[in-house]
């Protein structure tokens, strides 16, 4: 049995929707307790003289790209924004309280680098019919964060494959 | 190149402590990476479970520990199978699918990589990647500028599909 889509979800497709814009400027600390909790030793990451010769500078490691949009967990003067505000809206809209991360697709364009200031739009490029999963009943959606830095470059592209569902 | 490459293993033993690291320090507040009275109790999960940026550091670190830090990674996809809890030993399996040399000094590598626990995959990912094959390592991959850069993946993902 199919379950139409709600207008205000179909007249999302394809359109930027959600803009997030950079609670913190990208931290060198930040990006190597995240490479010493990885054990990752990449001189371009730690070793100023060694990354000069590749990058200029030292860089931040490419995985943490999404996480610099990242609000806060805690605020003094505001309410935590979520990530990926796009997902929760469809969860919210079609009645799907619950929801993972099945696929990750995630492209590199540009280096990050201490005091770039990251920001992205979310747009709707996807989402399935009504399915019937282990987890419970649903749909797959598909989800594209396009990332920019200070200057307005595209640094990285992601798609993220979401299925939202209820048991 | 055509014929499949099989790449040295290598292993990562996940705990308490990497794992919500892995999370805290990507800016991942959701308490089923690093609350596991949380996790346990209210996510029904067996423990905390890894986030995707902790997954997807590892894939990366994976390539560029033996390609070499100038190593530039274009595109990291992964599917996650099974959660990766603490006290696990992951074990990364890769190969090189195939490679497109661009240039003397760069060639682009599409490796796929299983991540394992005991023989059973819990994630596979496909990366495609910028090296320097030769002995001359004057021009980095890095160095290439962003648009460029870009139309190699565009053209490189594109030949895959």
């Amino acid at each position: 049995m199919q379950a139409e889509l709600p207008k205000e979800i179909t007249k999302l497709i394809g359109k930027i929707s959600f803009e997030d814009s950079s609670p913190i400027l990208v931290q060198k600390g930040l990006w190597q307790n995240f490479c010493s909790a990885i054990e990752d030793s990449n001189l371009i990451y730690w070793n100023e003289s060694e990354a000069i010769k590749h990058t200029d500078e030292l860089i931040a490691h490419p995985a943490l790209l999404p996480s610099w949009v990242h609000d806060f967990e805690w605020h003094p003067n505001r309410k935590k924004v979520l990530p990926m505000q796009l997902h929760f809206h469809l969860k919210e809209v079609l009645n799907l309280p619950l929801g993972i991360v099945t696929e990750v697709e995630i492209e590199y364009y540009e280096p990050i680098k201490n005091g770039d200031e990251i920001s992205s739009n979310q747009k709707l490029l996807s989402i399935s019919d009504p399915v019937t999963t282990k987890l419970g009943n649903g749909r797959y959606w598909v989800i594209e964060v396009t990332y920019f830095n200070q200057k307005e470059i595209i640094v990285g592209k992601q798609n993220m494959h979401f299925l939202g569902y209820k048991k | 190149m055509n014929s499949k490459i099989v790449l040295p293993i290598s292993k990562f033993v996940t705990s308490v402590k990497n794992i919500q690291a892995g999370a805290i320090y990507s800016r991942d507040w959701a308490p089923l990476h690093s609350d596991q009275d949380w996790a346990i109790n209210k996510g029904n999960l067996p423990n905390i479970i890894m986030n995707n940026y902790t997954l997807n550091g590892l894939v990366i670190k994976y390539v560029t520990d033996l390609y070499g830090d100038a190593t530039r990674i274009g595109k990291v996809s992964f599917k996650i199978k099974k959660p990766i809890c603490p006290n696990e030993t992951l074990e990364f399996h890769g190969s090189v699918i195939s490679e497109d040399k661009v240039s003397d000094e760069l060639s682009f590598l599409n490796i796929t990589l299983d991540i394992k626990i005991s023989d059973q995959i819990v994630s596979s990912a496909k990366i495609i990647a910028g090296v320097n094959l030769t002995e001359k390592k004057i021009n980095s991959p890095w160095k290439i500028d962003s648009k460029k850069w870009k139309s190699y993946i565009d053209e490189v993902t594109t030949d895959k599909s």
